[in-house]
Formats: structure tokens, sequence, C-alpha cells
């Protein structure tokens, strides 16, 4: 275990630095030169180029990436070029928000694709199960941001149940219950599809199990139905099912960041969207590591898991 | 003397394509008839959205540009509109069709582009192993670095908005994962005899690849894609909902529904009927998808 930890951070290293240099040259593709959007339209040629030789980009590519790095490396982001605010202080606080809402969606991703997905397949050929096929199969292919609009609508707009927007209402500013209140729509919105996605996989990974010669045996012996389902069944089947959790985090952050912005959820995703918006090109290199970084990290503890779960994946 | 080597792709391949030409569609979906029929109807489906979309130019419907400002946000059924207007007054089945050309271009462009590009990056590092195969891999890995919609908003954001942009973005953030599928279809049977047999033949090496290599590579990126292009027209319209693709006053599905959210308590047909739109065009590509798997490998 412990070595297959340490080879999968050496492994990282290398992605780690390609990452960086791939968010790096973004700043190189951007339209437009960097001076002028510092400076404005009207500066003179003479006033860019002086604030190219203090910005340093005058130098070859490579000299100013490992510039760039170091300093990333010692905490600087650089300045907002919107808000004149430390990109640091700007991403922080949002990297938080983003991972309650993340976590929150994860979980309820596991949670009722593992239980649709286990009631189907206990009841194949069901009403239950026919109708769970069918609502995945829409799920799996909704826009999440359009299911937040018509979730907003039916629940925020028309019964009132649930707040439109925000993270914590500005009267009673926050508390647990009031944070929660406000991610039940932007969760629901965010997890639908990848819900979709492992309600399908348990499903197919329960009914296979349920096949084998060893279930029969169980049966057999008068082991009771449900004992044989959560017991020799789904642990069986758990290793697919975490492989697609895993495969579905992506998707999953990606939809964090259209939630946030239906729902003015403060995360990063919001916080990018809002500086692509504006063109604060420091702002969207930040907001980008700190997403690649946290998947990274967060893949990482995916196959951790998996490892724990399937011991036959920790030898060859 | 004995048989020549038998070529698995070459052979899968024409299994693909006779099992694709049968012209009763009922044997298209061996698997079961509830399958077979939940292929077709996506399929005619499909079928009538691409034809609707692409005639709309020469179709007896307003212009989709045209607002009439006495008509703002109109509800369904409203005589002229049939499915109403949008909150500048304009016909929302016009746009709808309209739209549905870029929504479709938006999906279906970059997957057939990434999947040329995958097919060669992935085949390429596949049957040539070794260093390439560790360079084009370790490449790919930085992309897979990133979650897929958000690099592809973040390509998209730093480029100047628009149609040619989403295309580019959705292509970069593709070709990482059918390069991967290429690669390990390639390798299973880049050691296999027959390959070696053909190259004791004396058959060059570009032929090996094409003939024995790439074609084994196909069927399983074929399917693939397919099931991706309706991601990817869910992809492009969340780019052109963040105002990230197509600019006003032209608008596609996703740029549709943006506008719509604006009068969503007063119309929410505005914003609901783009969204089914996508729904239900991603799901289509999906079942086919599915359905095409099942053709062309029968064992699950």
């Amino acid at each position: 275990m412990l070595n297959y930890l340490v080879k999968r951070l050496v492994g990282l290293v290398p992605v780690l630095f390609g990452v960086s240099f791939l968010v790096f040259l973004t700043v190189q593709l951007a339209p437009g030169d960097v001076t002028t959007l510092l400076l404005g339209p009207l500066a003179s040629e003479e006033a860019k180029s002086t604030l190219r030789q203090a910005l340093g980009l005058d130098q070859p590519i490579v000299v100013q990436y490992v510039k760039w790095l170091n300093a990333l490396l010692h905490g600087d982001f650089g300045t907002s070029i919107a808000t004149s605010r430390k990109v640091l202080d700007l991403v922080l606080p949002r990297i938080g928000n983003t991972l309650i809402l993340g976590g929150v969606s994860l979980v309820v991703t596991v949670v009722t694709g593992c239980a649709i997905g286990l009631a189907a397949s206990a009841n194949r050929g069901s009403l239950f199960d026919r109708l769970s096929v069918l609502t995945v199969l829409v799920l799996g292919n909704i826009p999440p941001f359009w299911l937040g609009l018509v979730l907003s609508l039916v629940f925020a707009l028309q019964f009132r149940w649930f707040p439109i927007s925000g993270m914590s209402s500005l009267n009673n500013g926050g508390g647990f219950r009031d944070v929660a209140w406000h991610l039940v729509l932007p969760a629901v919105t965010t997890a639908a599809a990848p819900a979709a996605v492992v309600t399908r996989m348990t499903r197919a990974a329960v009914l296979e199990v349920l096949g084998q010669d060893y279930i029969q045996v169980a049966r057999a012996k008068g082991v009771p139905e449900r004992r044989i389902l959560l017991k020799h069944a789904l642990r069986n089947a758990l290793p697919p099912i975490t492989t697609i959790i895993g495969l579905q985090l992506g998707y999953l952050l990606g939809g964090t960041l259209f939630s946030e912005v239906v729902f003015a959820w403060p995360g990063l995703g919001q916080l990018l969207y809002t500086s692509i918006v504006a063109r604060d090109l420091p702002v969207i290199q930040a907001a980008v590591l700190a997403i690649a970084l946290s998947f990274v990290l967060i893949n990482l503890a995916a196959d951790l898991a998996n490892q724990m779960l399937d011991p036959r994946s920790r030898h060859g | 003397m004995a048989d020549p080597p038998v070529p698995v792709g070459a052979a899968a391949w024409r299994t693909t394509r006779s099992a694709l030409s049968r012209t009763r569609p009922g044997r298209l979906l061996p698997s079961s008839v509830r399958g077979n029929r939940l292929m077709l109807a996506a399929l005619v489906l499909l079928l009538a959205v691409v034809l609707l979309a692409a005639l709309a130019p020469v179709l007896p419907i307003q212009d989709p540009f045209d607002a009439d400002p006495t008509q703002r946000s109109a509800s369904i059924g409203t005589p002229g509109y049939l499915l109403g207007t949008d909150n500048q007054g304009r016909d929302i089945l016009s746009r709808l069709l309209w739209g549905g050309r870029i929504s479709l271009l938006v999906g279906l462009v970059p997957t057939a582009l990434a999947t040329l590009c995958g097919l060669l990056l992935g085949t390429l590092a596949g049957y040539l192993g070794g260093l390439a195969d560790q360079i084009i891999m370790r490449v790919l890995d930085v992309f897979f670095a990133f979650p897929l919609v958000l690099l592809a908003i973040a390509i998209a954001g730093i480029l100047s908005p628009g149609v040619p942009t989403e295309i580019l973005a959705i292509t970069i953030v593709l070709v990482p994962y059918i390069s991967r599928l290429a690669r390990t279809a390639t390798a299973q049977v880049a050691g296999l005899p027959y390959v070696e047999a053909a190259r004791a033949s004396g058959a060059g090496a570009g032929a090996i690849l094409v003939r024995y290599v790439l074609l084994n590579a196909v069927p399983p990126v074929l399917v693939y894609a397919t099931t991706l292009a309706g991601l990817m027209i869910v992809v492009g319209s969340g780019l052109s909902f963040l105002g990230l693709g197509v600019q006003p006053p032209a608008a596609d599905w996703g740029a549709m529904v943006g506008d719509g959210a604006v009068v969503l308590r007063k119309a929410a047909h505005v914003t609901i009927l783009p969204g089914l739109m996508i729904v239900v065009t991603a799901l289509a590509f999906n079942i086919i998808g599915d359905g095409l798997r099942d053709v062309l490998d029968p064992r699950t």
C-alpha cells in the first residue's frame, strides 16, 4: 500500500509540472496584448514596452515560466486585474465552498446511485426497475445548468421550499442549517447526472454477481435474501462501482461550476466564470490551477480507496 | 500451404460493416426486441432533428432574428408563434431549428475531429510502444489532470468567444480520451501472431498499421465517439450557456436556455424548450451508441 502511494506520488510530479506549464501557456495564447489589458487601449507604445520589461515579458518563455512557477511556490499568484486584490485572497476562501458543494454532491451521488441501483437489481423487471432504467437514461443526458434552472423554477419560485441563490441568508448570517438549506438544490443539480451513471453501474454489477453460483448456494443454504443482497452481492459488486464513481468525479466537478453559476454559490467555478467574463487572466490561472490540483488529489484518493476495496488490484 | 493469417481487425470491421449494412432495421440490434425498438426510435428521432435543422432555411418558419416587441415571451400556441416567443419577441420554433444547426455542429464536428486525432495518436502510441508511447501518454496525462468540462471552459474562456473557439476547445479536451481507448485497442493486437505473420510476409509498416492495427481500433472508438457526441452536445450547450460559444443574436440551444433564464418565472417555456431539445438529442446519441456496441461486440 505504502509502495503504491509513493509510486503514485512520484508519478504525479511530471503531471503537476505539465499542468502548471499548460496553465502558464494560457496567458501566451490569450488574444490581445497583456500590457494593453493592464494599461488600457489608450496606453502609449513606450509605456507598454516599459511594462513589458518590468513584467519580464521580453524574456524567453522558459525563463518566464520558471520565474512564474517560483513565485507560485512562494505563494505569490499575482494581482487580480479586475479587482486589484491579491489573487490568493480571492481563490483560497472559494476552495472550501466548492469542496462543500462537491463533497455533498458526491455523497448524494453515491448514496442515491447505490440505493436505487441495488433496489432495482433486487426487483429486476419490476415497475420500479423499469422506471429507474428510464430515469437513469434521461438524467444521464441532462445539462446541469438547465436542470438547475428547472429545479429552481419548481422548488424555489413555485413552491418556495428552497432559496434560489447564495450560500447563506443575509439576515441570519449562515450557520449549519442555513448553509444546508441553500445547498439542497445545487447539490441535487450537480449530483443528478453522475448519480444516474452510478445507478446504472450498480444495477449491472449487482445483477452480474446475483447470477453467480455461490449466490445460488447461499440461497439453497437458506441465507436470508436481504443478507445475500447486502453481504454477498453488493460487497462483491463494489470494485466496478467504485471505479465508475472515480470516473464520475471529473464530471461532478464540472457540474459544480454550472450549479455555482446558476445558484450563485460562491465557489471556484463561479470565480472562474466571473474572471473569464472580466478577462482577469491571473485569477483564471489560479482558479484553473486550484481545480486541477484538487482533481488530481481527489483522483489519488479514489485510487487508494479502490485499492483497499479490491485486494486483487493490489497485485499485478 | 497453410491458410493466410486471419486479420482480426479487418475481419471485425467487415462484420461491423455487414451488420450495419443489413437493410432490415430489425436485424441491427440482435440483443433484445425492446432494445431494438428503442434504438430505432432514437435513430428516427435524431434523423428528424437533423433534417429539421438542416432544412431550417427553406421551411416556412419565421425569421429567427425577427423580434416582435408587442409579443414578448408569448406562451406556447400563440397565433403565428407555435411554440411562443422569447423575451425579445422572437419565434422560439424558428430559433430552435436554427439553433439546432449550431448545437449539432458543436457536438459533431469536435467529436469527429477528435476521433481522427485520437485514432492517429492512440494507434501510433500502441503500435510503436517504447519511447513514443511514453511521450504521447505522459503528455495526455497532463490533460487528464483537468476535469473535461472545466478544461473546455478555461480554453474557450481565454480565447475569443465564438463557434470556432467552442469547436477547438471541445476537440482539445476530447483527444486524450479517444487516444487512450485507441491505444488500448491497438496494444491488444499489436503483439498478436497475425501481425507478426503479416510483417514476416513482407508487409510494410504503414500497411500493417492501417490494415491490421488501425482497423481493429475503429469499432470500439466508433461506439465511444457516438456516445461522446451526445455528451458533447451537452458540453457545447454549456459553453454557449456561459456565453463562451456562439454570440448573439445567433443562439444554439444552450444560449437559448441562458437567454430564457431572465424570464424564468414569467415564461418558463423559453428556458424549458431548448433544454428539452438538448436532453432528447443527447439521449438519442447515447441510445444509438449503446445499440452500436451491442452490434459490434455481442459478447457484452
